[in-house]
């Protein structure tokens, strides 16, 4: 229950903190945030145009519609009171609220993000115990393979599938979670393999081998037992990757998504959009990071005694 | 002589070529000559003049005795009627060895060139993150007890945070776009995450023995951590600012292909890989670009691995 607590707080904090610091450093942009916010809805004339009252009319209009009017310190105060009570406010470019902007494609890269993450794991494990228990050439080979998708950037996986075809809209779905996946896995495989071949070097493996047990129930159950919790550390950072890749996926496949809302909307200066994404991504990585944490707590007893 | 790791050997092999590339760019792909000789007289690199005659206009005023020695790639990489025609997406072929692009720019010639944003941004954000780290675990363990708790409690979250995510989140909330924004937005999460492995690597040499000798002879607490603990860290530095410029390349291609990267018409290979979605995933688009990007990437790895 404690546990829990601390977990909604971090997320909270991270929730918070990100939007505010978000809307704060959009302060720093040139230009009075009316002004930006007028740009990016394509309503205001150019600084040349004839008429500048009508252009300071439009300015004056999107600071009232907007709640952009006062200064700096009375902005952030707003953007505070809207990341606690989530109400984002309105997108910048077509004046729709932020969470009919954001969330169908949230729902759409949460569930990608959760199905990369799961197979990253499931497939990296597998790949870094197996490279771990083979020796010479093959066990050669399978390490360089484990570092080959960290090289690659995800929109080369996905024009090199699109090449061999256009694929529907199921097939286009499964390429994306799997490109998501493979820079994960790697990372999870690489560290797996060092963690299995650390402990089958320990006394345990001739120990354990001495009573009977077969190699494989020794790699696959007592050695995947013995490093899980040290794969906690690691949640983080793959949900931190699969969010970041998931702009340039959802781009090169042409799906509809989160990470495409926000590059469109920074592509746009769309802030409250990018604020909003950029605090739902912060949170979500807390969230995981907690999760891992507790999960790796559970596992290894001796983390939960040192805390 | 033997090569002990050829591997390694490969991967600096590749780097040193790609630098050199990137540094010679006008050089190896211009449409200016590196030799040109009229009427008796010899001039040379013309290739780095930013003024004076170019491609086909040069070719047309040679007289008979005349001659030009071209660069490798004899075309501009903004030049978009490169070889005299406008020649869109067009395959490779004898004048242009990688095809055009969109805008009949010459494939090859953007690809030496597109190296300088690529290995530009590494190397800003491989120096910026050294920097950052040591100063951030200077002060960590400089001044101890709460400051440290706290700016390692800081870089624990700063270096979850995701660098292609932050560049294209800071730059659409600032307008800050460029080779420098995102060089500085890759390095600060790497930095904190190399912050935290020195600062455990400095307090584990700060026990040592000839540590205390060095206090005892009146070693000041900043030359006992710079001059006698900080060197014993550079394997690991070296380390670390391979992994950030492999980063730095990889995140700068995802910017470079969601048009967020340096602004146009500055080559960048993610921009190519960009334009090989655009255009039916024309093969000389994105292979020559995939694979640069993968070889730097993988080169910078491989160096890192000690």
């Amino acid at each position: 229950m404690r546990g829990a607590a601390a977990i909604t707080l971090r997320v909270a904090a991270a929730w918070l903190l990100t939007y505010v610091l978000a809307v704060s450093l959009a302060e720093l942009a040139p230009g009075p945030p009316a002004v930006r916010a007028a740009r990016a809805s394509g309503s205001l004339p150019p600084e040349d145009a004839r008429d500048p009252a009508v252009r300071a009319a439009i300015v004056a209009r999107t600071a009232a519609e907007l709640g952009l009017d006062g200064g700096a310190g009375e902005r952030l105060g707003r953007a505070a009171t809207r990341a606690l009570t989530f109400d984002l406010g309105v997108a910048w470019r077509d004046r729709r609220p932020v969470a009919d902007v954001v969330g169908p494609g949230l729902a759409a890269t949460g569930l990608r993000a959760a199905l990369a993450t799961a197979l990253a794991v499931v497939v990296g494990v597998a790949i870094g115990l197996g490279a771990a228990a083979r020796h010479g050439p093959c066990g050669a080979v399978m390490g360089a393979a484990i570092a080959l998708p960290l090289t690659v950037p995800p929109m080369w996986w996905c024009q090199l599938a699109l090449s061999a075809g256009q694929p529907d809209a199921a097939a286009s779905a499964a390429l994306a979670v799997l490109v998501l996946a493979l820079a994960p896995a790697a990372v999870v495989a690489a560290h797996v393999r060092a963690q299995a071949e650390e402990v089958l070097a320990s006394p345990l493996a001739p120990a354990l081998a001495a009573r009977g047990m077969a190699r494989a129930r020794l790699l696959w159950v007592h050695t995947a037992k013995l490093i899980a919790a040290g794969l906690a550390p690691l949640a983080a950072t793959a949900a931190g990757y699969v969010l970041a890749a998931s702009a340039v996926v959802e781009r090169a496949l042409a799906v509809p998504g989160a990470g495409r809302t926000l590059a469109d909307a920074a592509a746009h200066g769309d802030v409250p959009v990018v604020a909003a994404l950029a605090a739902v991504a912060a949170a979500a990585v807390a969230l995981v990071a907690g999760l891992a944490r507790a999960a790796a707590r559970r596992l290894d007893p001796r983390l939960e005694a040192r805390a | 002589m033997t090569v002990r790791r050829p591997g390694r050997a490969i991967a600096w092999l590749w780097l040193v070529t790609c630098a050199l590339g990137a540094v010679g760019a006008r050089l190896v792909a211009s449409d200016r000559p590196l030799v040109l000789s009229r009427d008796g007289e010899r001039s040379w690199l013309l290739a780095l003049d930013d003024g004076g005659p170019r491609g086909d206009e040069l070719r047309a005023s040679l007289g008979p005795d005349d001659w030009v020695l071209w660069p490798p790639i004899a075309h501009d990489p903004v030049e978009v009627r490169a070889g005299g025609s406008l020649q869109l997406v067009a395959p490779p072929s004898a004048s242009h060895l990688l095809g055009t692009d969109d805008r009949g720019r010459d494939v090859a010639a953007r690809l030496v060139h597109g190296a300088r944003a690529s290995l530009g941004a590494a190397l800003l954000a491989g120096v910026l993150a050294l920097a950052l780290a040591v100063a951030v675990a200077l002060l960590a363990i400089g001044a101890g007890g709460v400051v440290r708790g706290a700016v390692l409690a800081g870089a624990d979250v700063v270096a979850t945070a995701p660098s292609v995510l932050l560049v294209i989140a800071v730059g659409g909330l600032t307008g800050l776009r460029g080779l420098g924004a995102i060089a500085l937005l890759v390095a600060v999460p790497r930095a904190a995450d190399t912050a935290r492995v020195l600062v455990a690597e400095l307090e584990a040499i700060l026990v040592r023995p000839y540590v205390e000798a060095a206090r005892a002879v009146g070693a000041s607490p900043l030359r006992v951590l710079v001059r006698h603990a900080l060197p014993l860290t550079a394997p690991l530095l070296a380390t670390a600012t391979a992994l950030t410029a492999a980063s730095a390349v990889l995140s700068e291609a995802a910017l470079g292909y969601l048009g967020l990267g340096v602004p146009p018409p500055t080559p960048s290979w993610g921009e190519l890989m960009a334009q090989a979605g655009r255009h039916e995933l024309r093969w000389w688009l994105s292979v020559p670009a995939g694979l640069a990007i993968t070889l730097t990437a993988a080169a910078l790895l491989r160096v890192a691995r000690r």
